[in-house]
């Protein structure tokens, strides 16, 4: 009887230690440069469902300086969307220049943060362009 | 007996379960163009809890830049990166070592210079590869 009060203990404590938070999904970081004169950046993120079934996703663009929302897609009435099997949502944001020259770093970093409850379905890219352009020209693309 | 025995061996499971021994990521070696001018490897704590981090790049003919220690590590949500000017003809890769990599994110981008219509050099990316 003891062994399987003990052996119940354990596997609910080892249930409860996998539970855990929900799951993330992070892309690589990107250390922002001064593009040209006049010339800034801005970064979208940009979430795929590629399962059948909706998936709660809580998106956002992650910077160590203050940046200017633009565009804010994976959200439905200030709360995080239920994104649909084979939908797409899209964070963007204006971002503070980068730093210029040989030496240039440590200035703005971007990356782009998703937590859900399972993020094995989804697929994301952080996108860069230049602000102000013509539409998004991405100038680089990181998939992840 | 058997109730100690299960009780000892889940005590260890739980135990090691929280152990993090030192890992890292890394990315393939890459090359851009002979315009190549300036590697950025950047790492990003998408965690909750500050991690001691160290950056290097190693060439492909086996050198190594840095390591570069992240000052006071890397907290939640934080970034640092090595920045070093490279050589035009040579292929680069780089690593990352933490306590934990499960959170961590890098990428190594490469850059060029490019003068904008003020005469400024500027430095875009040419080639960018993720750490894993």
């Amino acid at each position: 009887m003891r062994t399987y009060v003990a052996a119940t203990v354990c596997a609910v404590l080892l249930g409860v230690a996998s539970l855990g938070e929900a799951a993330q999904l992070l892309s690589p970081p990107y250390a922002i440069k001064t593009r040209g004169n006049n010339v800034g950046t801005k970064a979208a993120c940009v979430i795929r469902n590629a399962g059948t079934a909706p998936v709660t996703v809580n998106v956002s663009l992650i910077s160590n300086n203050e940046m200017t929302p633009i565009l804010d897609f994976c959200k439905s009435n200030g709360q995080p969307l239920a994104l649909a099997g084979g939908a797409t949502c899209l964070v963007s944001a204006d971002l503070l220049e980068g730093d210029i020259g040989l030496t240039a770093g440590g200035g703005t970093y971007i990356a782009c943060k998703v937590t859900a409850q399972n993020v094995g379905n989804l697929r994301g890219t952080l996108e860069l362009a230049n602000s102000p352009s013509h539409g998004f020209d991405v100038y680089l693309a990181v998939d992840f | 007996m058997r109730a100690l025995i299960v009780a000892i061996a889940c005590a260890g499971v739980l135990a090691t379960s929280g152990v993090s021994l030192a890992a890292q990521i890394s990315s393939p070696t890459i090359y851009g163009t002979f315009d190549q001018v300036l590697a950025e490897c950047s790492v990003w704590n998408g965690g909750t809890a500050a991690q001691a981090v160290t950056v290097k790049l190693v060439s492909e003919f086996g050198d190594t830049i840095g390591p570069m220690t992240c000052a006071g590590g890397v907290g939640a949500n934080d970034f640092c990166s090595l920045v070093t000017q490279i050589d035009n003809s040579t292929a680069y890769a780089c690593v990352v070592t933490a306590g934990s990599v499960v959170n961590m994110r890098a990428g190594l981008v490469f850059h060029k210079h490019v003068q904008d219509n003020n005469g400024i050099l500027v430095l875009h990316p040419i080639r960018f590869a993720p750490l894993r």
